[in-house]
C-alpha cells in the first residue's frame, strides 16, 4: 500500500513538472514575439504627438483618438497599484478623479505596503496576468520589470522637446535607449529639519550650512537635561537602517564632496576616498562623538521622521515628505528647515531626487485608458496636484511656477536647488543591500570605514560583473 | 444506495469518487506548487525566459555562496535560542496552570492571549517597545536600577539575534504551552500520588513521571515550533532588516531578498528546497530522539 501510494504521488508530481515544463515553453515564445494577453499596442490609432503642448497645458485635454480607441478596447475600469494605503495620497486620488472625469473610465486603486509591491505585482506579470494595468515604481524595481519584459514600450509619449520640460534626472529613466515609464513624483531626498529653540538654547541663531558647523551643533544640543547619567536630547539623528535609506545616505554625502558613487566614471563605485571619509564621519558621529542615539543602525524608513516629531532631537535630515508631518504635529511652531550643510563652504550641492513613476504592464487589456492615466499624472495639472498636495516633488519644472505651488511652505528652500540627480541600474538593490550592510558594520565598530566599503566594493563588482 | 446503484457502482469504485474531490485539491494546492518549486529550482530565470540549469543553482549555494552558510548558522541560531527559551518558559507555564485550580479558564485565556496577536503587529509592538531612545523596555530597566545607560537592543552585532530570538519565543510560547498542557492533562494522577506516598519530591515525581509521559507532546510542541520559526520572517524583517550589519540575516530573509529584490527565481526556489529538507532532517532527529528515550509505564 505504502509503495503504491508513493508511486502515486511520484507520477502526480512528475506530471506537474512535466506541465509546468511544456507552459514555460509556451510562455518563452509568447515573450518572443512581445505579445500580451490581449493584442499588442496600436499606437497609432491615438495622436500622442505633440506630446508636449498637451503636457504643459494648464488644464489637461485628451489627445485625439484616444476616446475611440478606449471605447475599442472596452475599457470600463483600470487597476492601479498604489504605494502604500490610499488615504495617504490624496492628490494620487484627486488625479484619478481629473482620469474618470475625462475618460469615463473609473480607476481601482490597490493600496499596497511597499515591501509587499513585488511579491504581489511578480505572481500577476509571471501569470500574464490582466489583473493590473498600471503599476508604480522605483529605483529598486523598474529596471528589473524592464528586463524581464513586463513593462509596454512608451517611446511615443516623449521626444527631446517634451523631455527638456521636466528635470534632467529623469533621463536617467532612459533603459536601452526606450522608455517604459512616465514620472510620478521626484522626492528630493535630503533637506535639514531643526528645532530652533533647542538651537537657541545651546547658543546658535541658524541652523548649520557646513558639515563642521553640523557637528558642533550637535555636540552642543546633545544633552543630559535631568542629570541622571542619560541623554536626554539627542544632537542628530540620520537613518541607517533601511536598504535604501541607508545607501542613499552615503550617496547624498559622497555627493556633496563631489562624487557620485553609483556613476564614477561609468561604474558604481562605493569605495572612494569621499565615501569612506562620509562612512567615516557618520561612524564617529555614534561611536566617537557620541551626538546620535547609538540604535541609528536600526532606524529605518519613518523611524527619524517619528523621533524628530517625538521633540527628542535637536536636527535629521529626512525627504521633505517629512515638512507636512511637522506643521500637523505638537512641534509646528517649533521646527525650520533649510538646506542640508555643505561638506564645505562653497562646496557642491547636488541632491539625490528619489524617483517615482509610473508604467504600463505588457499584460494590460486597457492599454489606452492605462497610458492616458499616465500621460495626466505626468502632466502640468497632475504634477500641480501632487506637490501642492501631498508636498511631493516633481520632474516638470512648470509645475512649480502655480500659484498653488508656491504656497507650499519650502518652497523657497526648493528653489535653491538646482542639482539633482536620478540614478536607475539593473542591480541596483541589491548593490544597496550590500552597501547598508557593510556601512553597518562600519557603524558598530566591527569594521573601519574603509574595510566595510572595499569589502561593499568586493561584492558590488561581483553583482555587476565588472 | 439502492441495490440498482449498488450493482452500478462497486465499493472501491465509490470509495474513489469520495475521495476523489480530495485528492484533486490535494494535487492542485499541495503537489503542484511542489512540483512547481522543484522545476524552478532547475531553472535560472533572471531574464524575461526561464532556462533550465540543472543542478547548477543547488551547487551554488552550496559550494559558491558564503553568505547562504553564513546565514544557515544564523538560522540554526536563532531557532534554537528561540524554541528553547520558547520551550523552557511554556513547560513552566503549562505547569503552573495545570497545577492552579482556581480561576482555570481565566488564566488560561490570559497565558494564551499574545497567540493571538498578529505576528507583524507584535513585532511594531516589540521595535516600540525597545527603542533605545523612548522604548519602554528602557525605562523600566533604568527605573529598576539594572542599567545605567539605554541600551540600542537592535543595534549591538551579538547581542540582536538573542533579542530578536526572545522577541519570537514570547510569540511561540502560547502554543507550547497549549500543547503542553494538553499533554499534562493525561498523565496519570495516580502516578503522583503513590510516588508521593514512597516519598518523592516534587522535582523527582517531575523528572520521574512528568517528563517522560510529557515527550510525546513535547516532541509535537517543539518540532511544529521549530519549522514555524525555520520560516518566520516578520520579526526580524519588521526590527532590523537583517542588520546591524548581517548579524541578523537569516535564511528566509535571504530567499525573500533573491525572490522578490533580485527577482532570481530559480535561486530563491533552490533555496526553499533546501530549506524544506533541512526542516524534514531536523524533525528526523527529533524523533530518533524521542524515540530511543522512549520510555513505558
Amino acid at each position: 500500500m505504502g509503495k503504491r501510494l508513493t508511486l502515486v504521488v511520484l507520477i502526480v508530481l512528475a506530471a506537474s513538472m512535466l506541465a509546468f515544463g511544456s507552459g514555460q515553453k509556451a510562455a518563452g515564445e509568447d515573450g518572443a514575439s512581445a505579445a500580451a494577453p490581449g493584442q499588442a499596442y496600436d499606437q497609432t490609432k491615438v495622436a500622442w504627438s505633440p506630446n508636449v503642448d498637451r503636457v504643459i497645458a494648464k488644464e489637461y485635454k485628451l489627445p485625439e483618438g484616444a476616446e475611440e480607441a478606449i471605447a475599442a478596447e472596452g475599457t470600463e475600469k483600470i487597476i492601479v497599484y498604489n504605494w502604500g494605503d490610499l488615504s495617504w495620497d490624496p492628490a494620487t486620488l484627486l488625479n484619478g478623479s481629473l482620469f474618470t472625469r475625462l475618460t469615463n473610465v473609473q480607476v481601482q486603486f490597490v493600496g499596497t505596503p511597499d515591501e509587499q509591491m513585488t511579491p504581489k505585482l511578480q505572481p500577476l506579470f509571471i501569470a500574464k496576468s490582466d489583473a493590473v494595468d498600471v503599476v508604480p515604481l522605483d529605483e529598486t524595481n523598474y529596471a528589473n520589470y524592464v528586463h524581464r519584459g513586463w513593462l509596454e514600450q512608451v517611446d511615443f509619449l516623449w521626444d527631446a522637446e517634451t523631455m527638456a520640460e521636466y528635470h534632467t534626472g529623469l533621463k536617467s529613466t532612459v533603459i536601452d535607449g526606450h522608455y517604459y515609464s512616465v514620472p510620478q513624483v521626484g522626492r528630493i531626498i535630503d533637506i535639514l529639519y531643526y528645532r530652533p529653540s533647542m538651537l537657541k538654547a545651546a547658543g546658535f541663531d541658524g541652523p548649520p550650512e557646513t558639515w563642521d558647523e553640523l557637528l558642533r551643533i550637535a555636540k552642543a544640543t546633545t544633552v543630559d537635561k535631568n542629570g541622571d547619567g542619560s541623554i536626554d536630547q539627542w544632537g542628530f539623528a540620520f537613518k541607517a537602517g533601511g536598504v535604501l535609506d541607508g545607501a542613499q545616505l552615503i550617496k547624498a554625502a559622497s555627493l556633496l564632496l563631489g562624487v557620485n558613487p553609483d556613476d564614477v566614471n561609468g561604474k558604481v563605485k562605493f569605495n572612494t576616498p569621499e565615501s569612506i571619509q562620509v562612512v567615516q564621519m557618520f561612524a564617529d558621529m555614534r561611536n566617537r562623538d557620541k551626538v546620535v542615539p547609538p540604535g541609528v543602525t536600526a532606524y529605518q524608513h519613518g523611524d527619524v521622521a517619528d523621533f524628530f516629531l517625538s521633540g527628542n532631537v535637536a536636527m535629521v535630515i529626512d525627504p521633505t515628505y517629512l515638512y507636512a508631518r511637522c506643521v500637523e504635529s505638537d512641534i509646528s511652531n517649533d521646527f525650520g528647515v533649510a538646506l542640508q550643510p555643505a561638506a564645505r563652504p562653497g562646496g557642491p550641492m547636488t541632491q539625490i531626487q528619489h524617483w517615482n513613476g509610473w508604467g504600463l504592464s505588457k499584460f494590460s487589456r486597457n492599454k489606452t485608458a492605462g497610458l492616458i492615466f499616465m500621460d495626466i499624472y505626468r502632466s502640468y495639472r497632475g504634477q500641480v496636484n501632487e506637490f501642492a498636495i501631498e508636498n511631493n516633488e516633481v520632474f516638470l519644472k512648470r509645475a512649480y511656477e502655480d500659484p498653488q505651488s508656491k504656497l507650499v511652505g519650502y518652497s523657497d528652500v526648493l528653489a535653491k536647488i538646482n542639482d539633482t540627480v536620478v540614478d536607475i541600474y539593473l542591480g541596483q538593490g541589491e548593490v544597496y543591500k550590500a552597501v547598508i550592510a557593510e556601512f553597518q558594520k562600519a557603524l558598530v565598530g566591527q569594521k573601519s570605514a574603509k574595510e566595510a566599503m572595499d569589502d561593499a566594493q568586493t561584492r558590488i563588482d561581483k553583482i555587476m560583473k565588472y | 444506495m439502492s441495490r440498482r446503484g449498488q450493482s452500478l457502482v462497486n465499493d472501491s469504485l465509490f470509495g474513489f469518487l469520495i475521495v476523489l474531490p480530495s485528492v484533486l485539491l490535494l494535487f492542485l494546492l499541495v503537489l503542484f506548487p511542489v512540483g512547481y518549486v522543484l522545476v524552478l529550482s532547475t531553472q535560472d530565470w533572471t531574464a524575461t525566459t526561464p532556462a533550465f540549469t540543472g543542478l547548477s543553482n543547488y551547487v551554488k549555494l552550496l559550494t559558491d555562496d558564503p553568505l547562504f552558510w553564513e546565514f544557515f548558522m544564523h538560522s540554526i541560531e536563532y531557532v534554537v535560542l528561540a524554541i528553547g527559551s520558547a520551550t523552557i518558559v511554556g513547560l513552566l507555564v503549562a505547569l503552573s496552570l495545570n497545577a492552579i485550580n482556581k480561576f482555570q479558564g481565566t488564566l488560561r485565556t490570559f497565558a494564551l492571549w499574545c497567540w493571538a496577536v498578529p505576528p507583524v503587529i507584535a513585532s511594531l509592538m516589540w521595535k516600540w517597545m525597545l527603542n533605545d531612545t523612548s522604548g519602554v523596555m528602557n525605562e523600566l530597566l533604568l527605573r529598576a536600577g539594572l542599567i545605567s545607560q539605554p541600551i540600542a537592543w537592535l543595534s549591538l552585532p551579538v547581542w540582536t539575534m538573542v533579542v530578536l530570538s526572545q522577541v519570537h519565543a514570547w510569540t511561540a510560547i502560547p502554543f507550547i504551552t497549549v500543547i503542553l498542557l494538553a499533554g499534562l492533562q493525561t498523565v496519570p494522577v495516580e502516578l503522583h500520588e503513590v510516588a508521593a506516598i514512597d516519598g518523592a519530591n516534587a522535582l523527582q515525581r517531575f523528572r520521574r513521571i512528568t517528563y517522560p509521559l510529557l515527550k510525546p507532546s513535547m516532541l509535537t510542541a517543539v518540532m511544529l515550533s521549530v519549522i514555524f520559526a525555520f520560516r518566520h520572517i516578520d520579526i526580524v524583517f519588521t526590527l532590523t532588516k537583517g542588520g546591524p550589519g548581517e548579524a541578523t540575516e537569516l535564511l528566509v530573509t535571504y530567499l525573500y531578498s533573491n525572490a522578490f529584490d533580485y527577482l532570481r527565481l530559480g535561486y530563491a526556489a533552490a533555496l526553499s528546497v533546501i530549506m524544506v529538507i533541512v526542516s524534514v532532517l531536523i524533525v528526523m532527529l527529533l524523533i530518533n530522539v524521542v524515540r530511543a528515550e522512549r520510555v513505558e509505564y
